[in-house]
């Protein structure tokens, strides 16, 4: 009898346990779904976009005409717009592999790289991953030679290394994206392809709760240097008066694009919905707070407003229109509020990455 | 033990049942206790690197009033200070000069302790204060290096006074923990243990449980029936073996949920304490197969209590009352505490609230009417920046350290600053009146006026 009860009860604890939390996703289901639905098919983009890039700038180089130009800008623009819808989910493979360095690094340095290609040019991808500096590669490298107005020109003229150079930097770009593709997919000398290793699918695992936490930060960094970094910068609120180079680009004037792609990027991972229906961090807070959720919601659409609300390239528009920037960091800092107090906290994240002791507060 | 026909009364009635002598080996085990635990925090501060992390590297150090003037040594002086602390625990824990290795101790400590408001813990402070108090003790006379050096210093009794100073610094930490959680907050809407347990949801098994709203309710008041009740419990012999008991689940379970540090260990050592004074000598004497020792035979002196003694008992008796004003202090203050932090600290409020908040600082130049934002991240490390962004003195200071700062490069400048700061899971709001000059405000005691009030109605009530 006495055994009898024991096993009744302890079906009936395992039955509780199993039916608990039914309702609301969990962590791990989220981190699934964000991986599956978001983060890979974003890098994937990214990784597609900048092998057309390439495919395009090759052309270009083939047979240097206004055409094969307005090709390798638009193949530009819109590498550079995946490759920034990407910047929200910048943490494993790409920190790990510093990708930063070589795909995407501002400001560049155009007096470096005349310098390189008079006196030693790097004409392969081997030589522009290795030997040049950040800021002679990636995006701003290539919108400085393809941007340039004597950019046909330049490159016809085959006694100069420059079509090299610009193959090269195409090519950077696409191996080094289809391998952060490629370690977040595929398995190695016993290493998790990295969605198994963030999501708990493999034998060696990030706890979720950590997984959870590194997605947020970066989050709360990216959002910073949106801010204060970039934004508060160029127009003048740092008390420097504006500076303008602070925003990312160059001659292509890609700004606004790039702030709506890296918004863009943020909501994709708050949502988890990247065109197809998922899970993001948004379901994490909302068991806890839909009035929360809901301001997250309010103020992603309030800040993309005021971006698509921005005449002209950003560049112009902070010195002719600086109301409208400044419009734009106010709704992307009330965003910051919002994210960095009552997301934070409700998800239990320690934003400033300290492990020290906690008995006040978390 | 033996009484005397004719003891004193009133006052030095109570000197006198204060130095009835009891067994010195409970004493002795938490002197042990205490001091393994001291240098096991050493240990730990090094291997995290906590001593770099927190008292070098940071260029500036959030002081206490009146204690400005301790500030840390330089990177070598801070690791020996450290390697010092340890070397006292050892001979706390040894009983090695103990009066020296306890005295050393207090100070190595509690120095550390206040370089940096950052860092303050309840526990730390607890341990501060027992640590002070072990320097009136002697908690040597037994199961110490010095009693076997010194055998005229060995006693098998100490005075019972001992005991219940210890009991009584144990009991405030629960007593003031539990009156702390009578709040709406934690009662009625189960904040902010919902929050937190339901971030616990990828704990093997219980995980799912914790997510459900009515085990952070049962929680909540268990929590809160466990401080409030638990000292009557482990002071009453027939219920002490279960209280101690629920004791260490307690303590455990807040160990593995929350990132709380020694402070389970110090509580279930320490609580040792109250069971009956010659318990190490019966375990030892179990554990050997022998008959349980008898009490020690000690007799009671008639006479009236020494000077000495009288003014140790006065002394005992202010830094009691102390013990009751600090915790208490709030009060004096208007608004809600949990919101506004003025007397927050040192009183116990452990585990007790969940706050973040967001700091950016607004600086002026009054001559030319300039304008520009100053950041936090640019003064401070990230733990400083994330503590100060909820903390209203730390919020002052940083805008004292910015202005600072330009005055340091011949520019008179104005702060002001925008913290908003969510609190128990409510919509984050502005914390600091951003009209006010922080430059000019002088830190002090006084209500902080420039702290705006909790909102009020049902947009601020805290998640449920």
């Amino acid at each position: 009898m006495a055994r009898l009860l024991v096993i009744l009860v302890a079906a009936g604890l395992l039955g509780l346990l199993a039916g608990c939390g039914a309702g609301a996703p969990d962590d791990s289901e989220v981190l699934i779904s964000l991986t599956d639905q978001v983060i890979v098919p974003t890098y994937q983009a990214a990784g597609a976009a900048a092998a057309d890039l390439k495919t395009a700038l090759d052309a270009l180089c083939a047979a240097p005409s206004d055409g094969a130009l307005q090709s390798a800008h638009q193949a530009w623009r819109d590498a550079r717009g995946a490759w920034l819808r990407s910047a929200a989910m910048a943490f494993g493979p790409v920190a790990e592999r510093r990708s930063g360095g070589l795909i995407d690094w501002s400001p560049i340095d155009p007096e470096r790289i005349e310098r390189m290609l008079t006196e030693n040019p790097a004409t392969s991808e081997d030589a522009v991953r290795n030997t040049l500096a950040s800021t002679q590669r990636g995006f701003g490298a290539i919108e400085y030679v393809v941007f340039d107005p004597d950019a046909v020109s330049q490159l016809s003229d085959s006694a100069t290394p420059r079509c090299e150079y610009l193959r090269a930097l195409g090519a950077v770009i696409a191996s080094e994206t289809a391998a952060i593709v490629d370690e977040w997919t595929v398995s190695r000398n016993g290493d998790p392809a990295y969605r198994d290793f963030l999501t708990g699918r493999s034998s060696s695992s990030m706890l979720e709760s950590a997984a959870v936490a590194e997605v947020v930060r970066t989050q709360v960094f990216l959002i910073r240097t949106l801010t204060d970094l970039q934004l508060a910068a160029a127009l003048g609120l740092r008390g420097d008066g504006p500076d303008l180079s602070a925003i990312p680009g160059g001659a292509g004037g890609n700004g606004l694009a790039d702030l709506r792609a890296t918004v863009l990027g943020m909501r994709d991972v708050y949502l988890g919905d990247a065109g197809a229906e998922g899970l993001g961090v948004s379901h994490l807070v909302t068991p806890l707070s839909t009035a929360a959720d809901e301001r997250m919601r309010s103020q992603f659409e309030a800040a993309l407003a005021a971006v698509d609300a921005v005449e002209g390239p950003l560049r112009a528009a902070i010195v002719e229109r600086p109301e409208q920037v400044q419009e734009v960091y106010d709704r992307v800092m009330e965003l910051r509020r919002t994210l960095n107090t009552e997301v934070v906290s409700l998800l239990g994240v320690a934003v400033g990455f300290s492990d020290t002791d906690g008995d006040s507060m978390r | 033990m033996m009484r005397p026909s004719s003891l004193p009364a009133g006052f030095d009635g109570v000197v006198h049942a204060a130095s009835r002598p009891v067994s010195a080996s409970s004493a002795a085990a938490f002197r042990i206790a205490f001091g393994l635990l001291g240098l096991f925090a050493v240990g730990r501060f090094a291997a995290h690197g906590w001593i770099a992390e927190l008292y070098i590297e940071p260029e500036r150090h959030f002081k206490y009033l009146g204690f400005e003037w301790v500030q840390p040594w330089p990177a070598w002086g801070m690791y020996l200070h450290f390697a010092l602390l340890g070397v006292a625990s050892l001979g706390v824990a040894l009983g090695y000069r103990y009066r020296l290795s306890i005295a050393a101790f207090f100070v190595l400590f509690t120095y550390v302790e206040l370089i940096d408001k950052t860092t303050y813990l309840n526990h730390y402070y607890w341990v501060s204060l027992v640590g002070f108090l072990m320097i009136f003790m002697p908690l040597h006379r037994m199961a110490s290096l010095d009693a076997l050096r010194r055998p005229a210093w060995r006693r098998d009794t100490i005075p019972v006074w001992v005991l219940w100073t210890l009991r009584a610094q144990l009991g405030v930490v629960y007593l003031f923990s539990g009156v702390a959680k009578l709040n709406p907050d934690w009662l009625l809407h189960a904040q902010p243990l919902r929050i937190w347990l339901y971030n616990s949801g990828d704990l093997f098994l219980v995980g799912p449980l914790l997510q459900e709203a009515w085990v952070a309710y049962a929680m909540s008041w268990a929590g809160a029936a466990f401080d409030l009740t638990i000292v009557g419990w482990l002071l009453w012999r027939r219920s002490r073996p279960y209280a101690y008991l629920v004791v260490i689940a307690f303590h455990l379970a807040t160990w593995v949920l929350f990132p709380i540090g020694i402070f389970p260990w110090v509580m279930i050592l320490g609580t040792l304490i109250f069971f009956s004074p010659d318990w190490p000598r019966r375990l030892l004497a179990g554990l050997r197969g022998r008959p349980p020792p008898k009490a020690p035979f000690t007799l009671l002196s008639a006479a009236p209590p020494s000077w000495p003694a009288r003014t140790a008992a006065v002394a005992l008796g202010l830094f009691a009352l102390a013990q009751v004003i600090v915790p208490l202090r709030h009060w004096a203050y208007p608004g809600e505490v949990r919101f506004n932090e003025e007397g927050y600290r040192f009183a116990w409020r452990v585990m007790l609230t969940e706050k973040t908040g967001h700091a950016q600082f607004r600086v002026t130049d009054p001559r030319t009417g300039e304008e520009w934002l100053a950041y936090p991240e640019d003064y401070l490390t990230p733990l400083q920046a994330e503590r100060m962004a909820y903390q209203p003195d730390m919020i002052l200071e940083t805008a004292q350290f910015i202005a600072d700062d330009y005055q340091q490069q011949g520019r008179d400048v104005e702060v002001r600053a925008d913290v908003f700061v969510t609190f128990n899971g409510r919509p984050s709001v502005r914390f600091i009146d951003p009209d006010i000059d922080l430059a000019r405000v002088a830190p002090g005691l006084a209500p902080k006026t420039w702290i705006l009030p909790a909102p009020d109605g049902p947009d601020w009530a805290p998640l449920s």
